[in-house]
């Protein structure tokens, strides 16, 4: 059997389990802002009259500012969602499998642990994030378009459209680093969620928040400083939102050296959920 | 390679409860054999080590494999059912033929539909809105169209009334027994798969208490309904079990001949259930070959 068959099959078999947080949420809130940018050109301008509107930017003056800043609304809230969506099924995907006993069935089939482990991980690292950023740049371009149609068919002589695109892009192009970037930051604390959610007999929740503060307990009281805790606190923070948010480089990054180590830490943690699911215990 | 499945000193302990101690057993290619056992005799223990769901100590080998070393390709060949209601609840009818065609080489969905359609299943719910019954009619449906060597059921129709089970029982017998398949069940519905079995396996607090064809089994344990007159001449005879009937008593005989046992009463063959009873009954410490 083609692997790649298998694995999108795999990677369906997750959308059919959680529709809801994986599609349904990020073209919900697609259809809600495009319906209120609608209803905001159309119930806007007969509050205030088109006579009386004044809109005092061009298309270029948008390039900096309000288009931008309108952008980044879109992708940081879309992006923060996807993340704090990510981890929640995360915590379920392989604690529910063993709960509800359905693991019998899917170990009765031929599917590695490996690929199970590896399908799980990818959803949570990179597609749930993805579809949240292409559904925040989706709503981007939509909304824009409703907004400089309304504007341009209702206030003639305002050309909008191009400067909120270009401004998007601006801001497209470094979310999409961005994107890329949060997958080796976050996937310590990404992996450490799907292993808890593989070993825990009961409240994965409070395992995956718990073995983290104890460490910090232990480390307060018996070192100086809690290096450990504050480094998977530190990636355990969305990037943008994350301490190493620097301005004059465009955005966030990640040092090499961190990244090295999260990458191999997350690798290990995978190794291990692989390895516990291979020796999983029911619910 | 005549065998399907072989265990040699297969072990496993929960903390201080020992399930199985040092099994053996061995399932032919092409037998039908049932696993019988009380509540906690560690069935499901050796089902699951013969999976490869569960680490164990011993040797276990399935179909030339070993389960411990690459179970999912041991599972292209094997099909398990584990009891009803561990098909996912969110899982619709539909998408569990379409994901099982993606991930197994021999599902023939055109099989499974076949089998589907004989079902009162609805294609386009989900197996939480589907009876217990229907449940596992669907899990059966998938496992025949895989065209697996190996079925290995464990408890499969408990908690499902007789119109189901006896269905159940039928479509393995239809559509999955012969041309050398083998099918190892658990089960303690033991009438019902009594016509399919070619093997008896009876274990009982982690060992193997009868391992034996079910053709020696009726030639060595005979039942005898033995006539109020010929009581006391059957129980000199050390029969395993006695059972007080209104005209005599039912008594199960162990290597007894038939003449002996031919003045003793009517002398029938001996029912799995009533041996299995018989032999639990006992203080069985030492196991029974033949």
């Amino acid at each position: 059997m083609n692997q790649v068959t298998t694995f999108m099959a795999l990677l369906q078999r997750e959308s059919w389990e959680h529709p809801n947080l994986i599609w349904r949420i990020p073209v919900g809130l697609m259809i809600l802002n495009v319906v209120l940018a609608i209803a905001s050109v159309i119930f806007g301008l007969e509050y205030f009259g088109t006579e009386n509107f004044k809109f005092e930017f061009n298309s270029q003056d948008l390039l900096g500012g309000p288009g931008q800043a309108a952008a980044t609304f879109f992708l940081l809230s879309y992006f923060f969602l996807s993340q704090m969506v990510a981890v929640g099924y995360l915590l379920s995907a392989l604690y529910e499998e063993r709960k509800d006993r359905s693991i019998l069935f899917w170990k009765s089939l031929p599917v590695s642990d490996f690929q199970v482990v590896l399908s799980k991980a990818l959803m949570g690292l990179v597609v749930i994030p993805g579809l949240y950023l292409l559904a925040a740049m989706l709503t981007f371009v939509l909304v824009t378009l409703v907004l400089s149609l309304g504007m341009t068919f209702l206030l003639p002589g305002i050309e909008l459209f191009e400067g909120f695109l270009m401004a998007g892009l601006i801001v497209g192009g470094d979310s999409l680093r961005v994107f890329a970037l949060q997958i080796v930051w976050g996937a310590p604390v990404f992996l450490w969620v799907l292993l808890v959610s593989g070993l825990a007999r009961g409240q994965p929740l409070v395992w995956a928040m718990g073995i983290p503060l104890l460490v910090l307990v232990v480390e307060t009281a018996l070192l100086p400083e809690a290096r450990v805790f504050d480094w998977f606190y530190a990636h355990a923070t969305p990037l943008f939102f994350a301490g190493t948010w620097n301005p004059e480089m465009g955005g966030a990054s990640i040092g090499l050296a961190d990244g090295f180590l999260a990458a191999g830490i997350g690798l290990i943690l995978f190794a291990l959920t692989v390895f516990g699911r291979r020796h999983f215990h029911e619910i | 390679m005549s065998n399907a499945i072989s265990v040699q000193g297969l072990s496993k302990r929960f903390g201080d409860h020992q399930a199985l101690d040092h099994v053996s057993f061995e399932v032919p290619k092409g037998a039908v054999v049932g696993l019988i056992g009380p509540n906690g005799a560690g069935k499901t223990t050796a089902l699951k080590a013969i999976l490869g769901l569960s680490a164990f100590e011993g040797a276990v080998e399935v179909l030339g494999r070993s389960p411990r070393s690459a179970p999912h390709q041991m599972m292209t060949s094997v099909g398990y059912i584990s009891d009803v209601g561990i098909l996912p609840r969110w899982l619709k009818v539909n998408d569990a033929l379409k994901f099982t065609q993606a991930i197994h080489p021999q599902f023939n969905l055109e099989k499974a539909r076949t089998i589907l359609a004989k079902t009162d299943i609805p294609l386009n719910q989900r197996v939480k809105a589907l009876s217990k019954g229907m449940v596992t009619q669907l899990h059966l449906a998938l496992v025949l169209a895989m065209d697996v060597q190996l079925l290995i059921l464990d408890e499969p129709t408990l908690g499902l009334d007789i119109v189901y089970r006896s269905k159940f029982y039928q479509q393995i017998l239809n559509e999955f027994l012969g041309e050398d398949r083998t099918l190892l069940i658990s089960t303690h519905q033991v009438e019902e798969i009594e016509s399919l079995l070619t093997h008896l396996i009876f274990i009982d607090q982690g060992k193997i208490r009868l391992d034996a064809e079910l053709d020696n089994v009726y030639s060595r344990y005979r039942a005898v309904d033995v006539v109020k007159s010929q009581i006391v001449a059957a129980r000199a005879l050390n029969p395993l079990s006695e059972q007080a009937q209104i005209e005599g008593a039912c008594m199960i005989f162990d290597g007894v001949s038939a003449e002996s046992l031919a003045d003793l009463g009517t002398t029938r063959r001996v029912g799995i259930a009533e041996l299995f009873v018989a032999m639990m009954s006992r203080d069985a410490k030492s196991t029974a070959s033949i």
